[in-house]
């Protein structure tokens, strides 16, 4: 039990009367790698942005390391905890995004000393050393000084993983990283998350590719209006789905 | 026409033009700094996400933008006194000007703060970051890399407005264009020089400003 | 404010409309002669040969390096000297719509050149002329890119008519000034003039704003 670094249980989550999340309920252990398909819409991204609270939900609880997090009671009233807590939450996760948000006018290696110094209060030098590690773990041991806008789309979001990892998160998560990539860029990035899935790292990855998420993960959700339709081993969704649901999906999308 | 173009009286009251024109630097550099500073502050009330924010500064800038430099300066100079409040020329017109150049500005980097990608500030949420050390570390840099075009417009326009100080007799260059053209009656002479120095200097301001702004830009 | 106030305020009243008329007539025919000689300057920015470009090209960044105010002693002054007579409201017609014209220019420009290569391309290859590429493709983006930036040229020049008092045309700001000298109560009616010029400008801000909604392209 002291393995569990994520417990969702009954996450609902609205945009004024459209119901995005329906009540999911997942959980993760250490070393977990679980993958979020399903089509646009289907409520995965917001559920990985829930996670690192860059939203608000209405009902249920998010617990990273058997904590709490984002909600508090009060007085038997759910109560939403201060923006600093809300902070420190977050620095639980670490979180890649489909348009990399790298800060443009920072070097690579800048973007991921950044938190580090401001967030975490390391030194100059511990913060160089720690870029310098996870540049090379990427695979661009070189790039550290050039910038955003100097960088291919797939180097970027290398170096988008690097300054998620060096913050040394308890779980990652992926939204859909790969999106926004040419194609022949997609594998290089790919290649980085298996890598680093391979140390063992808690990742959560929502994704379309799903050669990559069956080679990846040891659990597949997929998700439907809402709400988690069908979870099991990457043979079970993908080569022996039982829906109907799931079957109109996987015939839509190319493996 | 018996009029010969003779600058001899300009050479002589060389000195004073460049005096009214370093006077008009002084007093446009001192608002343009100050005026940047409201500019920023206002331009994040600007977009804030509390209404009482927005609308106060949105009634600044509306207003301010919309009233002519020389009713703020006439209502400064000549009319705060009756309510007790009597500055000098120049303060006062720096007073002015920073006012005025405020509005502007801050409407330079709302534009600026509402060209950031959403992503860039969630990216710093999702490493820790507070909202504070977003707008420091990331939102500020970003913006003033990204605004600095628009921004050395409005400077150097706001240089050319320090000629509106004239109306208070504050001598800089267009006051002392205007003295020598009336002291010695060699208009042309004296109407050309100013043109010729405000010209200069604007080409020169924004020599100056494309530097800082290739240094600053954004790598691509 | 003082029932003072109110008073002159009445007994004013005439003086304040016609300052007002004088104010709104300067600015519009600056506005509009201004832009009539600034599309022709930006024209020939865009589209001229080199000699063209290069005249078009010093007077725009000329002008807009003067300030509006030098723009308008000068004129007033060195006008007369040089045997061109005009009245003081004519020559600051004059400055104001030259100062105009020159930021007329540089936005046509910018707005000529903004319009995408390829629709230009595209239009060459149905076959339109030139002219008629200007016409039908160029011109109409162009306009309406440049409506906001027009807007506020046309409140600057509200704002910039401030500056004919200096040469004794009696718009807003000399009939204000007439009416302290008599009065006294500067913070009041200085006070008024702003409110004045605030509810031109932002009449025309808001007009401008109706107008480029209205032509938008959905």
């Amino acid at each position: 039990m002291t393995n569990r670094v994520l417990e969702i249980s009954n996450l609902e989550k609205s945009y004024g009367d459209h119901k995005v999340l329906k009540g999911v309920s997942l959980a993760m252990d250490k070393g977990d790698v679980i993958s979020v398909i399903g089509s646009s819409g289907s409520g995965k991204t917001t559920l990985l942005r829930c996670v690192n609270l860059l939203e608000d939900f209405q009902e249920g609880v998010i617990k990273i390391d058997g904590k709490e997090i984002g909600y508090e009671d009060v007085k038997g009233k759910r109560t939403k905890v201060s923006a600093k807590q809300v902070t420190k939450d977050r620095a639980l996760t670490g979180m890649v995004f489909q348009s990399f948000n790298l800060f443009p006018h920072l070097s690579a290696a800048e973007n991921i000393t950044l938190a580090l110094k401001k967030v975490q209060k390391k030194s100059k030098e511990e913060s160089a050393e720690i870029a310098q590690h996870w540049l090379e773990r990427v695979g661009l041991p070189d790039r550290g000084t050039s910038f955003p806008g100097q960088l291919s789309g797939g180097q970027q979001q290398r170096v988008a993983i690097a300054r998620a990892l060096a913050m040394n998160p308890k779980l990652m998560l992926f939204d859909e990283v790969t999106s926004a990539l040419d194609p022949e860029l997609i594998n290089e990035v790919l290649d980085v998350i298996k890598s680093v899935a391979a140390d063992g790292m808690t990742m959560l990855i929502v994704t379309h590719e799903m050669r990559f998420a069956y080679e990846v993960s040891n659990q597949v959700i997929f998700m439907n209006d809402g709400l988690i339709a069908e979870q099991g081993t990457p043979d079970a969704i993908f080569k022996n789905a039982s829906s109907d649901r799931l079957n109109a999906f996987l015939k839509n999308t190319k493996f | 026409m018996g009029y010969h173009l003779d600058y001899a009286v300009i050479w002589r009251s060389l000195h004073d033009l460049f005096y009214g024109l370093g006077l008009d630097l002084y007093m446009a550099l001192f608002s343009v700094a100050l005026g940047s500073l409201i500019g920023l502050v206002v331009a994040f009330a600007l977009v804030s996400k509390r209404k009482l924010f927005r609308v106060l500064s949105g009634a600044y800038v509306t207003f301010i933008r919309n009233i002519p430099l020389m009713i703020i300066i006439l209502f400064i100079y000549f009319g705060l006194p009756d309510a007790g409040f009597t500055f000098g020329e120049i303060p006062s017109f720096i007073f002015a000007l920073t006012i005025y150049a405020g509005a502007y500005i801050a409407e330079v980097f709302r534009g600026g703060i509402l060209a950031i990608h959403k992503g860039v500030g969630e990216a710093g949420m999702a490493i820790g970051m507070s909202n504070f050390q977003i707008i420091v570390h990331i939102k500020i840099p970003l913006l003033i890399r990204s605004v600095m075009p628009a921004l050395s417009n409005v400077y150097i326009s706001l240089f050319k407005d320090a000629s509106v100080a004239a109306v208070i007799a504050v001598p800089e260059l267009t006051f002392q264009t205007r003295r020598i053209n009336l002291e010695t009656f060699r208009t042309i002479e004296a109407w050309s020089s100013a043109s010729v120095l405000y010209v200069a200097s604007c080409f020169l301001i924004a020599f100056m400003l494309r530097r800082v702004e290739r240094r600053v830009a954004i790598p691509k | 404010m003082s029932t003072g106030f109110f008073n002159e305020l009445w007994l004013s009243k005439f003086m304040i409309f016609r300052g007002i008329y004088t104010c709104l007539f300067v600015s519009f025919s600056s506005i509009v002669i201004g832009t009539f000689i600034g599309m022709f300057v930006g024209l020939a920015l865009t589209y001229g040969n080199r000699f063209t470009r290069f005249l078009a090209r010093a007077y725009t960044d000329i002008i807009r390096g003067i300030p509006v105010l030098v723009l308008i002693l000068t004129f007033y002054f060195v006008l007369s000297v040089i045997g061109i007579n005009l009245s003081a409201l004519q020559a600051g017609i004059t400055s104001l719509a030259i100062f105009c014209s020159a930021h007329i220019s540089e936005m046509l420009r910018g707005g000529l050149q903004n319009v995408p290569k390829g629709q230009i391309e595209a239009a060459k290859a149905v076959g339109l002329s030139f002219f008629q590429t200007f016409i039908f493709v160029s011109l109409p983006q162009a306009l309406r890119q440049i409506l906001p930036t027009w807007i506020n040229t046309a409140v600057e020049i509200v704002k910039g008519s401030t500056l004919v008092s200096l040469i004794g045309v009696i718009e807003i700001t000399l009939v204000m000034q007439q009416i302290i000298g008599r009065n006294f109560l500067t913070m009041q009616f200085y006070a008024l003039a702003g409110l004045i010029y605030f509810l031109i400008g932002f009449s025309i801000e808001r007009t401008g704003k109706y107008v480029e909604k209205k032509v938008a392209i959905k």
